[in-house]
């Protein structure tokens, strides 16, 4: 019944006015998802202000295709200048970019363009068909839960990142949980390493650190390094061919189907989510040394799962009022201001509003495919240009986005910092992905792991008791040591029947 | 083969340092973990010093095997004498660092302190013609519309304060 009232809803929003809003709100959101710095949640926050006064339907369709367009257009800074324009597309830089390098930086927007469709269209069916269910299921997750699926993060992304040297990784990522941990702690109110400076009560924002290790170390080694750009003479096919999708369809699903998942998890995000389907997707693959060197299958995976985060973020939006991601914060106060409540109440009081909004998502999403494949070749002329014209003023951009969030000059030091230290990190080959995960994730390890402390009176075995915890245990367990010798032994031991068993059947089926 | 040599001996010998900067950051923060207000009435497990104490001793680890493994591979086999420091200071790469990141400084400085359409101007001309982005005339006219265009955009039409 439900795909019924989401078309009837589809119908319903057809109009010249809804479509042009749609577009221009989407374009709008691309090019607040590509420039460093600013972000899909400063770009929701920017046009509440502006929408306040506009009719609720306007104003809530309006800020959704900012939210799906500024997630899609981080990839377009990160494929063409290796800097994710948001945190959720630090992920599509390690494949993205090596493609555009080698110059099929077109081909590489049209597949993340068309991963983010699907993307998103798994996470529209999983909104509009899910929400009462699934909602029930990210309730499920306590402090226990949420500090092992912080550290999972963590590890994931040191071993993804730095996959010659994991423990370069993980120290890149240790560091980020402690920087996180500066500033004035949610428990007792304690200020950590703050040293006496009052800016570093609130601790550090994610902005600055974000820009400064991406964006400012980039121009730092770009700048410093003197070398010339190679010059890409053919530009190539945009809209990727269907069998080269089609190819792919699984990897699509299952990323689908884990940025869903994550969505659902509150104040995880789009970031975690693209990292995860990077994962699985490489330790699944058939050619996972391709990973970090240009692999398209990569690229898709990380794409898809971010997009599908959007529509499994807003899930417990609308069914718990409790968001997904800080994006999904922002569009939920925008509901607020107008006046509509969403809540575990919402399917009583205004059960059609589920599908309105997930007609207006789809609007959004399309917008973001046409635009997304319509607007490449001319974005392509960036990637021309020499680093010397293009540096300084992706550095201005980087100002003006960090000091945007709360109009600090603080911020812009703690950028140039954090700049510096991304220089240094990058030069030693250790990975700054990890750094600016954790700091994200940090806050979430420290008061789930104190809270949960606290409510088991100090006993840690509650940590590892419900099954999610369990889960969450084997899968870090893996992640640190699934590729180490002893643990390949053991596991060949344990499987060694199930494996006799298969090779058993096949020789049957055979004859 | 002698290149991957070279480039494995660089890589020894800046392990070797940066498992010693990496040693002394979790040392540091143990040091602070210890000497935190404790508030045992909440329980010892409670602390605000107790999740950046354990982080602290992981990194510990992890720092203590990259500087083992260092010293395994000889990395500690450092040569600082004054030649080096020469070559180092000549090299082009450093020279270019140096001067990308003395002009962000001035920037940084000047920021607040001089319009920021005006200074951007200054900046983005001065860095595009030193590292030869563009002619003299190109740099110029690249700066002020970019200065221009971006204040106009976000403090005009967004309303976001700019520094």
């Amino acid at each position: 019944m439900g795909i019924v009232y989401l078309f009837q809803n589809i119908v319903r929003l057809f109009s010249p006015i809804n479509l042009i809003t749609v577009f221009l709100a989407c374009q709008l959101g691309i090019l607040f998802g590509m420039l460093p710095g600013l972000t899909a949640t400063m770009g929701i926050a920017l046009l509440t202000t502006i929408t306040f006064k506009w009719s609720t339907g306007n104003a809530i369709m309006t800020l959704l295709a900012i939210y799906v367009g500024a997630i899609y257009g981080g990839s377009r800074s990160a494929i063409l200048l290796n800097i994710p324009g948001t945190p959720a597309a630090a992920a599509t830089c390690l494949d993205g970019f090596p493609l555009a390098q080698s110059g099929r930086g077109a081909e590489a927007i049209g597949l993340a363009t068309t991963s983010s469709f699907f993307g998103s269209f798994i996470g529209l069916i999983a909104l509009s068909l899910f929400t009462p269910i699934l909602g029930s299921f990210a309730l499920d997750f306590k402090s226990f839960e949420m500090f092992w699926l912080a550290v999972f993060g963590v590890a994931i992304c040191g071993n993804l990142t730095a996959p010659r040297d994991p423990i370069k990784g993980w120290i890149s990522g240790i560091l980020g949980i402690l920087l996180a941990f500066c500033g004035m702690e949610a428990i007792q109110g304690h200020p950590r390493f703050t040293f006496g400076v009052l800016d570093l009560y609130s601790g550090f924002s994610l902005i600055p650190v974000m820009v400064g290790t991406y964006g400012m170390a980039e121009i730092l080694l770009n700048l410093s390094s003197g070398q010339k750009k190679k010059v890409i003479t053919e530009i190539g096919r945009v809209v990727p061919q269907l069998n080269r999708l089609l190819k792919h369809w699984f990897t699509i699903i299952r990323s689908g189907i884990i940025g869903i998942f994550i969505g659902l998890v509150p104040g995880v995000g789009e970031s975690i989510a693209a990292y995860v389907s990077y994962d699985f997707s490489k330790r699944a693959s058939k050619h996972p040394d391709e990973y970090g060197k240009g692999s398209e299958e990569g690229l898709i995976a990380a794409e898809t799962a971010n997009n599908a985060c959007t529509g499994g973020a807003l899930i417990p939006v609308l069914s718990l009022a409790i968001p997904g991601s800080a994006p999904a914060a922002v569009l939920l106060a925008a509901l607020w201001l107008h006046n509509v409540r969403p809540g575990p109440l919402i399917m009583i009081e205004s059960p059609n509003y589920i599908y309105e909004f997930s007609a207006m998502f789809f609007y959004a999403s399309i917008a973001m495919l046409v635009l997304g494949l319509l607007i490449v070749k001319p974005l392509l002329k960036i990637l021309q240009l020499k680093n010397a014209l293009l540096m300084p003023i992706i550095f201005i951009f980087c100002i003006v986005g960090t000091y945007a969030i709360n109009g600090r000059l603080f911020d812009i030091t703690i950028m140039v910092i954090f700049g510096v230290i991304g220089f240094i990190m990058r030069k030693h080959d250790y990975p700054v992905a990890p750094l600016v995960l954790a700091l994200i994730l940090g806050p979430m390890v420290d008061e789930n792991l104190r809270r949960g402390l606290i409510l088991s009176n100090g006993d840690f075995l509650p940590f590892l008791k419900s099954p999610i915890s369990i889960v969450l245990v084997i899968a870090i367990f893996f992640t640190l040591f699934g590729r180490t010798k002893p643990v390949r032994i053991a596991l060949r031991f344990v499987f060694k029947p199930v494996t006799l068993l298969v090779s058993a059947v096949k020789r049957r089926t055979k004859k | 083969m002698n290149d991957k040599n070279t480039n494995d001996d660089k890589s020894n010998k800046a392990d070797f340092i940066d498992s010693i900067v990496i040693i002394a950051v979790s040392l540091f923060v143990l040091y602070e973990c210890a000497v935190m207000p404790r508030y045992e009435r909440w329980g010892l497990y409670a602390t605000p010093g107790m999740p950046p104490f354990l982080f602290a001793l992981l990194l510990l680890i992890l720092g203590t095997i990259v500087f083992v493994r260092s010293i395994i591979r000889k990395g500690y086999k450092l040569r600082i004498g004054r030649n080096e420091l020469s070559q180092f200071a000549k090299s082009g790469e450093v020279r270019r660092f140096v001067l990308v990141l003395g002009l962000i400084l001035v920037y940084l400085f000047l920021l607040g302190r001089v319009h920021f359409a005006i200074l951007s101007v200054a900046y983005l001309f001065l860095t595009i013609l030193l590292f030869k982005g563009a002619t003299w005339w190109v740099s110029g006219i690249v700066a002020v519309t970019t200065a221009v265009a971006v204040w106009l955009v976000f403090e005009i039409i967004f309303l976001v304060p700019l520094p």
